[in-house]
């Protein structure tokens, strides 16, 4: 028996202007639950389409539907904007406190007191930094920054998490906890999430899907395995090729013993 | 010098004899600039929220006009206030000459540019990105402003600050639209000029000195709210 | 307030009005503001955070809650006087008792008498008591007074440097003074805001056949007599004020008087209502309580007697009973 099942996320003919650049998406689906990574070198549209997926860009042409819905940029209901959310490249965290901030989005849809604390306190101890609760942000390290940004957005529980970049601002090591700590949540809670990254190695960690953008348009979309082995464009399977890094590593674990 | 110290010692024992007369003006200041202050306060963040958030065409040339009425001489204000306000002029039927209303009037079309020319700095001044990130939690659009002016709040209280000394410390509209009127719309500043013109200089220093004190306490208020939480 | 809410909420509207949100290269990116109505007294404000706006808002409507005694506008009486007159305190006495007489606010506003004849021109006040009867008959002439009443009389003194070094005192007449001025170049300070005192003073000099404008010594303040006088002490000049003033500020002063007594120096204070049948906004009823009031002879009294424990002579003489000379 076959379950229908519509996507969470939909894209249809999508063209956004941005001054001189051009973002054309044909088509686009994501499921419930899938995470999809989105590659790219800079300027290739990454964080034009994001935005557009996020519901803060209107297009010029095409629609974007969440759950089933058509929505309309920035214009889209208040019921329906508020089931994504997205998280930008730096932190942005306002003045006060990691609890502050956290409770942030709860507090937009009403929840207050004691019930949006409790609410920010588990997203903060899903992170891992629920121990900063009580600390002003501007004693925060970029790492720790960048996950109480990642927790205000969990806090309100979304349909869609969309991620801007979020590991370029972090060293390697705080990277590579963050990412594992994101696998794992993002994978228990079931949330759809697309990533955003240059880093192709990212990518194909923790996302289901990758699709690989060049210039305004999507090259390629599919499950990670298939886009890997099968890259359908030169482009593609340049940016996505790893046997170079893998040359590097080995020579460099060889030479260090 | 001695002549100074005179003045001060007898502001001081006017404010704390709770001389009426002195009493009276003091609170009319407090009232017309105070009220004035907050009418420019209201509609000047809304200037600053609207330029200084957004793109439109003309806003330039907008900015620029703004930017030059932080400047407008209040005597120039207080004439043109008053012609509005004649009798003959066309909202002469309100009868708001020589009214305290007439004066909170004209204080607020010289502090609203002020406000408004230092909040759309302000807020131009946030980066575009929070608000998205702002609108992304799922913000409404007046939460957002909202949020907007917590996160610009020492620039704006500094405007609000500018604006009120602006006109708290002003003497030539309030003069010419209100007329110095005992008991009706004399406040510190016309007084003061009224005292000197007939040579009561240790009056006019006293009441100076009275005016530094309000404007001081006022100022203090609102520092002590703009600086509250701000971390190091 | 709700009127200036109007004014204010119609730019308001305008500037919105113009800029709608527009496709431009980064406009789709910002959330377009608009309703702005919404933007104060947000439900997510916590209580303690409106403190300072209530007590703000509550100094600033305080003195409208506790002053019992106002009146509606239409029953304001506004009085244009001189400087002169308002500085010598005489309407501080007399005032107050016409007020309590007759529950009408009188709104004096103290400017020269040049502007006080131009804003009655205009029918901007509803009574003038000044002092500057050449100019007060032109006004009349032109139909801009309903009634001209004498109310009292001083005079002006012809002040200077202690020691008189114009020799002013020796003088004949008053035309003869102000030539012993001008001849040995004296400094002359005048109040060159077409006050009473400066339309007589500008008389004087015609009379004496003396034009002082352009010379280095005479100098014009532009300012009230108080000043004047306190710039002529400043630099020890010769100047023409009203007794008055000149005995109120006697003690500041390094002057003397030099010239005194004569007819042409005699200062006549009139009461003007202004012609309401040629300006529909002028309070008449107030003009002639308060026009009556003055040539009362309660008025006249209080008027002959203000002054004397203070400096030993009256500072005012009534004349309402007077004939016109």
């Amino acid at each position: 028996m076959v379950i229908e099942e519509s996507p969470v996320l939909e894209v249809e003919g999508l063209v956004v202007r941005r001054g001189r650049f051009r973002l054309q998406i044909r088509r686009l689906e994501l499921f419930q639950g899938e995470i999809l990574a989105v590659v790219g070198p800079n300027g290739s549209g990454k964080t034009t389409l994001l935005m557009s997926l996020g519901l803060l860009l209107k297009p010029e042409e095409g629609r974007v539907k969440l759950c089933g819905k058509l929505t309309s940029g920035l214009a889209t209901p208040l019921e329906l904007r508020r089931k994504v959310v997205m998280v930008f490249q730096k932190p942005l965290l306002l003045n006060g406190t990691v609890l502050e901030n956290v409770s942030l989005g709860l507090r937009l849809r009403g929840i207050r007191g004691k019930r949006s604390d409790e609410q920010a306190l588990v997203a903060l101890e899903k992170l891992g930094i629920a121990h900063l609760k009580r600390r002003h942000v501007k004693g925060l390290s970029g790492g720790e920054a960048q996950r109480v940004s990642l927790a205000r957005a969990l806090a309100v529980e979304p349909e869609v998490l969309l991620l801007d970049e979020p590991f370029s601002s972090l060293d390697p090591p705080s990277k590579d906890r963050l990412l594992e700590d994101l696998d794992r949540l993002l994978h228990a809670t079931g949330t759809t999430a697309i990533m955003t990254t240059h880093d192709r190695l990212d990518a194909m960690s923790i996302c289901d899907k990758v699709a690989v953008m060049c210039e305004g348009e999507i090259l390629q979309m599919g499950p990670t395995s298939e886009v890997v082995h099968r890259p359908l464009h030169p482009f593609v399977a340049e940016f996505l090729d790893l046997r170079k890094t893998k040359e590097r590593l080995t020579g460099l674990l060889a030479s260090k013993g | 010098m001695e002549l100074i110290v005179e003045g001060m010692k007898r502001g001081i024992g006017l404010l704390l004899r709770g001389d009426r007369e002195v009493v009276e003006v003091v609170l009319l200041t407090l009232q017309v600039s105070g009220t004035a202050t907050l009418l420019s306060l209201f509609f000047g963040v809304g200037i600053g929220a609207l330029v200084g958030l957004r793109q439109f065409p003309g806003r330039t040339f907008f900015l620029s006009i703004v930017n030059t009425a932080m400047g407008l001489p209040p005597v120039v204000v207080g004439l043109f206030v008053t012609l509005l306000l004649w009798r003959s002029g066309p909202l002469g039927a309100l009868g708001l000459l020589y009214t305290p209303t007439a004066m909170i009037l004209a204080q607020a079309i010289i502090a609203t540019p002020i406000i408004a020319g230092i909040s759309v700095a302000a807020f131009q001044s946030l980066s575009q990105e929070l608000r998205l990130q702002i609108l992304s939690l799922g913000a409404r659009r007046r939460q957002l402003v909202w949020l907007l002016i917590k996160e610009a709040r020492l620039q704006l209280l500094a405007a609000v600050m500018a604006g009120f000394g602006g006109v708290v410390s002003e003497v030539g509209a309030s003069m010419m639209v209100g007329g110095n009127i005992r008991g009706c719309t004399r406040v510190l500043t016309t007084a003061t000029v009224m005292e000197t013109a007939k040579g009561n200089f240790e009056l006019a220093i006293a009441l100076s000195v009275i005016l530094l004190l309000l404007a001081y306490a006022v100022t203090v208020a609102l520092t002590s709210l703009q600086q509250r939480g701000h971390k190091w | 307030m709700n009127k200036r809410g109007g004014v204010k909420g119609n730019l308001k509207r305008a500037l919105l009005d113009m800029a709608p949100e527009r496709e431009l290269p980064l406009s789709h990116l910002l959330p377009s503001l608009t309703g702005r109505s919404a933007k104060r007294g947000h439900r997510m404000r916590p209580l303690s955070r409106l403190i300072w706006p209530l007590l703000a808002l509550l100094i600033s409507a305080w003195p409208y809650v506790s002053s019992g005694d106002r009146v509606p506008p239409k029953q304001d009486v506004i009085l244009a006087t001189t400087t002169s007159t308002q500085d010598s305190g005489l309407l501080d006495v007399l005032l107050p008792v016409f007020q309590k007489s007759t529950g009408v606010l009188v709104k004096t506003i103290a400017v020269g008498s040049g502007q006080a004849l131009a804003l009655g021109a205009r029918g901007e006040v509803d009574v003038l008591l000044v002092h500057s009867p050449r100019e007060e008959l032109k006004f009349m002439e032109a139909g801009f007074g309903a009634r001209r009443r004498l109310v009292m009389y001083n005079d002006f003194v012809l002040a200077g440097p202690k020691g008189d070094p114009a020799g002013v005192r020796d003088a004949r007449s008053v035309e003869e003074a102000f030539r012993k001025v001008a001849d040995g170049g004296f400094l002359f300070i005048s109040r060159g805001d077409l006050s009473g005192t400066h339309v007589l003073e500008t008389e004087l000099w015609k009379k004496a056949n003396v034009n002082p404008h352009g010379n280095r010594w005479y100098q014009e303040s532009g300012q009230g007599m108080g000043q004047t006088l306190l710039i002529a002490s400043e630099k020890g000049a010769y100047t023409l004020s009203d007794r008055g003033t000149y005995l109120a500020l006697a003690s500041k002063l390094a002057l003397e008087i030099c010239f005194q007594g004569a007819e042409e120096l005699r200062n006549i204070y009139h009461v003007i209502e202004v012609n309401c049948s040629r300006f529909d906004r002028v309070n008449c009823q107030g003009a002639r309580l308060l026009a009556d009031f003055l040539v009362s002879r309660e008025a006249q009294r209080m008027i002959r007697d203000f002054g004397v424990d203070r400096f030993g002579t009256p500072l005012f003489f009534p004349a309402a009973t007077e004939q016109e000379k």
